[in-house]
C-alpha cells in the first residue's frame, strides 16, 4: 500500500474494473444474448417460487414479494460478483496449478489481481433481471428498493468472501476444484432462500461460518421491518467477511507451491 | 464385505465381460466403465454434491414444514409426501454432469477432429461415458438420500408393488435429461455456445418437471403446458410414485418416460447427423 498511496490502488482497481467490463462487452451481440438469456434463466426459475406461495400461502410473514426482493438482491450481488470479481471463484484452479505465480510476481496486491482476474458477461444479466425484480416489489415504496439495491452492494463484499475463503481450501485439501465449485454452489442455493424454519444448528452456520444469511435473509428482514441493529450486522458482514477471507488467503499463500508460470496472456 | 463374497461379485463380472461382444459395443461397454470408474474416484467431490443435495432438501423441508397442514390437504398433498417427492426430483437433477460443456469443449478446441476418426460415433461414446457416471451417481445418492428423508419424514412410503418401478423410473429420467444436455451440446455448433441454452432448458425442467411443486398442484394452463412437453417424463414421473403408489400409475409413468426416451435419442441421431455434416463442411466453431 506504502509503496503506491492509496490513491494509486485505487486507480489501479478502477482500471482492472474498466478492463473486465470492456472484456465482458467485446462481443456486443454474445453479451447481450448471454446477458439476455441469464436474465430469462433467472425469471424461469423465480416462477418456482411463484408457484410455492401459489400452494402453501406465506411462510410466517414471508410472501411471495418478500422472496422476490431476496432474489432480486442475491441476483445483483452475484451479477456484481461474476463480472468484477470473477476470479474469486477460479483460486482453487489457480492453487492447484500453480498459476498463482503470475500475480505474487508483480508489485501491486496478488489478491486484488486474482480477484479481477476473470470477468463473464453473462453477471449484466443477473444485474439487470435482480434490479428489475426489486425496483418491481419495490414500486410503491422507492427509498426501500434504492435501500435494496444499497444492500446488494454490500451482498457482494460478502459473496466475494465467501468464494474466496472456500476457495482458500485448494491450499490444504488436494481434492479437485470441483469440489470448491459445489460448496460454492450450496453457499449460492442457502443465501437465495428465505432462511426460516431452519434449524438451530443450520441457522447458526448461515450466520458463521457460511454467511448466506447476510447475503439476502437479514436485508429482506430490514426491508419488512427496520432495525438498527440488524443493519449494523450485515455491514459488520461485509466489513469482517472481506477480512477474514484476506486473512486466510494469505496464510494459504505460506503453503502454495509455484508452477513456474510467471506470464499470462489474456 | 468379506472377501469371499467380493472375489464372487468380481468373478461373476469377469464372466459377464467374457460374453462375446461386437467391437463398437465393446467400445460402449468400455466407455460406461470409464465413466463409472472416473465418477466414483472423485469421492470429496461426490461428498461435495451430496452436501449441496442436502443443503437444498433441508431448507425446501424446512419451508414446506411450516406450511399448516390443513393448507396442503387442499391440494391433497402432505409435508412428507412433498419431502419424499422432491428429494426424488432432486436425485434425477443431481445424478448427471454437464456433458453439454464436454461436447461444447471438444467442438472449441477441436478435439472432434480425431474423435471423427474412430469407428465408433463420438456421441454415442459421449452418452456412453456419461451414463456410466450417471448410474454411478445415482446409485451412490440413493441410499444416503433415502436416509436424508426418513430423517425429515419419520416415513419410509415405498410400497411393494412399486418399489420395483422406483429405480427405472430414476435412471430412465436421468436418461431423458441425459439425451436433453446431448441435444444442447450438438446446438454449439450453430449457436457458438450452448450455454445460454443449457441455463433456460434446465429452468425449464425444474419448473415444468415440477421439480419442487407436484405437476398436480399447478395452475390448469400450466400443467396442460407442462404435461404437452417432455419434461415432466424427467421429474415428476420418478417422484410421482410417492404420491400415487398404484401400479397403473407407476406403468403409466413409464410408458411416457418410454416414449419420450425413443423421442429424444431419435432427434439425437438427427441432430448428429446434421452437426457432423456441418463441422465437417464448415468446420470447427
Amino acid at each position: 500500500m506504502t509503496r503506491f498511496g492509496l490513491t494509486g490502488h485505487l486507480g489501479w482497481i478502477a482500471a482492472l474494473a474498466t478492463a473486465n467490463l470492456r472484456s465482458a462487452v467485446a462481443d456486443r451481440g454474445n453479451f447481450i444474448a448471454l446477458a439476455g438469456f441469464m436474465a430469462l434463466n433467472n425469471l424461469i426459475w423465480f416462477s418456482i417460487w411463484w408457484l410455492f406461495f401459489a400452494v402453501a400461502g406465506e411462510i410466517r410473514g414471508w410472501t411471495v414479494s418478500d422472496v422476490a426482493a431476496l432474489y432480486g438482491i442475491v441476483a445483483v450481488a452475484f451479477g456484481i460478483h461474476t463480472t468484477f470479481f470473477g476470479g474469486a471463484r477460479t483460486l482453487a484452479q489457480k492453487v492447484r496449478d500453480g498459476a498463482l505465480d503470475v500475480y505474487l510476481g508483480r508489485p501491486r496486491s496478488a489478491l486484488v489481481g486474482v480477484l479481477f482476474s476473470r470477468s463473464d458477461p453473462t453477471g449484466l444479466g443477473d444485474i439487470l433481471s435482480g434490479a428489475a425484480l426489486v425496483l418491481w416489489v419495490t414500486a410503491a415504496t422507492p427509498e426501500k428498493g434504492a435501500m435494496a439495491l444499497g444492500f446488494a452492494g454490500l451482498s457482494t463484499s460478502v459473496i466475494v468472501a465467501s468464494y474466496l475463503a472456500i476457495n482458500c481450501l485448494a491450499f490444504i485439501s488436494r481434492g479437485r476444484s470441483s469440489v470448491s465449485d459445489q460448496l460454492c454452489e450450496s453457499f449460492l442455493m442457502l443465501a437465495s432462500m428465505p432462511q426460516v424454519g431452519l434449524p438451530g444448528v443450520v441457522k447458526i452456520l448461515t450466520y458463521t461460518a457460511l454467511p448466506a444469511a447476510f447475503v439476502g435473509f437479514v436485508p429482506v428482514e430490514i426491508l419488512r421491518d427496520f432495525s438498527a441493529a440488524k443493519l449494523l450486522e450485515v455491514v459488520a458482514a461485509a466489513i469482517l467477511c472481506p477480512l477474514a477471507a484476506a486473512g486466510l488467503f494469505h496464510l494459504g499463500l505460506r503453503r502454495y507451491s509455484s508452477g513456474n508460470r510467471m506470464i499470462e496472456l489474456r | 464385505m468379506s472377501a469371499t463374497i467380493k472375489r464372487g461379485i468380481r468373478q461373476s463380472l469377469s464372466l459377464s465381460l467374457r460374453v462375446p461382444l461386437s467391437p463398437r459395443t465393446g467400445a460402449l461397454v468400455h466407455c460406461v466403465g470409464l465413466g463409472a470408474r472416473e465418477a466414483w474416484s472423485e469421492k470429496l467431490a461426490m461428498a461435495a454434491r451430496f452436501l449441496t443435495f442436502s443443503v437444498i432438501i433441508g431448507t425446501w423441508a424446512s419451508l414446506w414444514h411450516i406450511v399448516p397442514a390443513a393448507t396442503l390437504t387442499r391440494v391433497s398433498l402432505s409435508y412428507e409426501q412433498l419431502v419424499w417427492y422432491f428429494t426424488l426430483t432432486e436425485i434425477v437433477v443431481f445424478s448427471l454432469g454437464h456433458c453439454y460443456r464436454q461436447i461444447e469443449d471438444d467442438l472449441a478446441s477441436g478435439a472432434l477432429t480425431t474423435a471423427f476418426v474412430r469407428p465408433v460415433s463420438y456421441i454415442a461414446l459421449t452418452l456412453a461415458e456419461e451414463l456410466g457416471r450417471m448410474i454411478v451417481t445415482l446409485g451412490s445418492f440413493t441410499l444416503p438420500s433415502v436416509a436424508l428423508a426418513w430423517a425429515l419424514t419419520a416415513q419410509l412410503p415405498f410400497e411393494p408393488a412399486t418399489i420395483v418401478f422406483l429405480p427405472v423410473t430414476l435412471v430412465g429420467g436421468g436418461a431423458i435429461v441425459l439425451g436433453v444436455q446431448v441435444l444442447i451440446g450438438l446446438s454449439a455448433a450453430w449457436l457458438g455456445t450452448a450455454r445460454p441454452v443449457f441455463f433456460i432448458t434446465q429452468k425449464l425442467i425444474f419448473v415444468l418437471g415440477g421439480m419442487i411443486v407436484p405437476l398436480t398442484a399447478y395452475p390448469d394452463l400450466l400443467r396442460k403446458l407442462a404435461w404437452a412437453t417432455p419434461f415432466p417424463a424427467m421429474l415428476y414421473a420418478p417422484a410421482s410414485l410417492m404420491l400415487d403408489p398404484a401400479r397403473g400409475h407407476a406403468e403409466a409413468m413409464l410408458a411416457l418416460q418410454g416414449i419420450w426416451l425413443i423421442a429424444i435419442l431419435l432427434a439425437v441421431v438427427l441432430l448428429n447427423a446434421a452437426f457432423e455434416r456441418r463441422v465437417l463442411t464448415k468446420g470447427l466453431i
